[in-house]
């Protein structure tokens, strides 16, 4: 996963759990090397994590695991584009152990070139403690 | 090539009730041209429009579906509502919807997982066929289905096809086995049995199972009729 190329990170500052499903992120922006190859963001848009990679571990879960990062507002910095009102929902959101403000999510986009981005549902994602360690 | 990061195409569908993982659909027109000698303009065309779709998604979410050889002129009962909205990069998106009478044909399904990932099924589906100028009849029947699976004691326990023997007594009609191992230290590889026969039911396979593996697959042949 996660050709040098087709990497996205998304981070956060801090992470808020308001309902049983949904994560605030505050501060959240994309990062990472796709970046410069991608299409301008939408200011309201959203998009399918799949981290069922990740869930697999977790044997009481008998079902996959997608969820969906939604954000209203962007704002481009020289490396990274910031989201407002970011947050993750999802039927295990907040079942697993929760996010912490140090982890963040690796995501591979090389199924979403332009031309194949409409056939491919989901963005294959990983929660990550550091570089080379995943969360799960 | 420009990558998009945002929202992507949506499905829903009538027998898989979500974990999509992949989509594809095309039309695509196959034109004849009749031509004879002493013109380079054809005298008339043909023209032959054959809708497909595949579909992937996770195990544990979808409804089995029985699979019943045709035996009158009504179209095959293996059907899927889909409904499809793409994510253009640009403008409104327009959504495929098959649902009803347009639902599509199921002409394929397979399942695999290995031991301790998530299974995954493949659904390949076509539109019945449209003759374009043509006003009569025509129905899409279905044909005798056959696949195969992997059996034995760390397969799971529901890889969404149901095999049963062409001669309706027996189980199946036949099993294959195969073995490969691979040098090394440890050296690993696997024997696996393989039985072939008439599919019955496809859809229904397993999520998670950790341990077990899977691969299984059927054809279900359908043949456009005019009447």
């Amino acid at each position: 996963m996660a050709l040098q190329k087709y990497r996205l990170e998304l981070r956060w500052d801090s992470v808020e759990y308001p309902t049983d499903d949904v994560a605030v992120l505050k501060g959240a922006y994309f990062s990472g090397p796709v970046l410069k190859d991608s299409a301008e963001l939408r200011e309201e848009d959203e998009l399918t994590l799949d981290m069922t990679e990740q869930h697999v571990i977790f044997a009481p879960m008998a079902d996959y695991y997608h969820a969906v990062l939604h954000w209203k507002g962007v704002d481009y910095a020289e490396d990274r584009i910031f989201l407002k009102e970011a947050t993750i929902q999802g039927k295990y959101v907040n079942a697993l152990e929760t996010l912490e403000n140090n982890n963040w999510i690796l995501m591979d986009c090389a199924d979403h070139e332009e031309v194949r981005h409409a056939f491919h549902l989901v963005y294959w994602s990983k929660v990550m403690v550091e570089e080379g360690q995943e969360k799960y | 090539m420009v990558v998009i990061i945002g929202a992507g195409t949506t499905v829903t569908s009538n027998v898989i009730s979500g974990g999509f993982v992949s989509v594809s659909f095309s039309l695509s027109p196959q034109v004849t041209r009749l031509f004879q000698l002493g013109s380079f303009n054809a005298y008339d065309t043909q023209i032959q429009t054959q809708e497909s779709v595949s579909l992937t998604n996770y195990g544990g979410a979808s409804t089995p579906v029985t699979l019943q050889q045709s035996v009158s002129c009504d179209d095959s009962t293996a059907k899927m509502d889909v409904t499809i909205t793409p994510a253009p990069c640009q403008g409104a998106a327009t959504p495929i919807v098959r649902t009803g009478s347009d639902a599509l044909f199921i002409t394929s399904f397979s399942y695999s997982k290995d031991f301790q990932t998530f299974g995954q099924e493949s659904w390949s589906m076509q539109g019945k066929p449209i003759v374009e100028g043509f006003t009569g009849n025509t129905s899409f029947i279905q044909g005798f289905s056959e696949g195969n699976r992997l059996e034995g004691a760390d397969i799971v326990s529901n890889d969404g096809i149901v095999l049963t023997g062409s001669d309706g007594v027996s189980a199946f009609d036949a099993q294959g086995r195969n073995l490969q191992v691979s040098a090394g230290s440890p050296g690993l590889g696997n024997d696996d049995t393989q039985t072939f026969g008439k599919v019955t039911q496809i859809g229904g396979g397993v999520g998670q199972e950790d341990g077990k593996r899977g691969t299984a697959q059927a054809n279900v042949p359908h043949t456009l009729v005019f009447f």
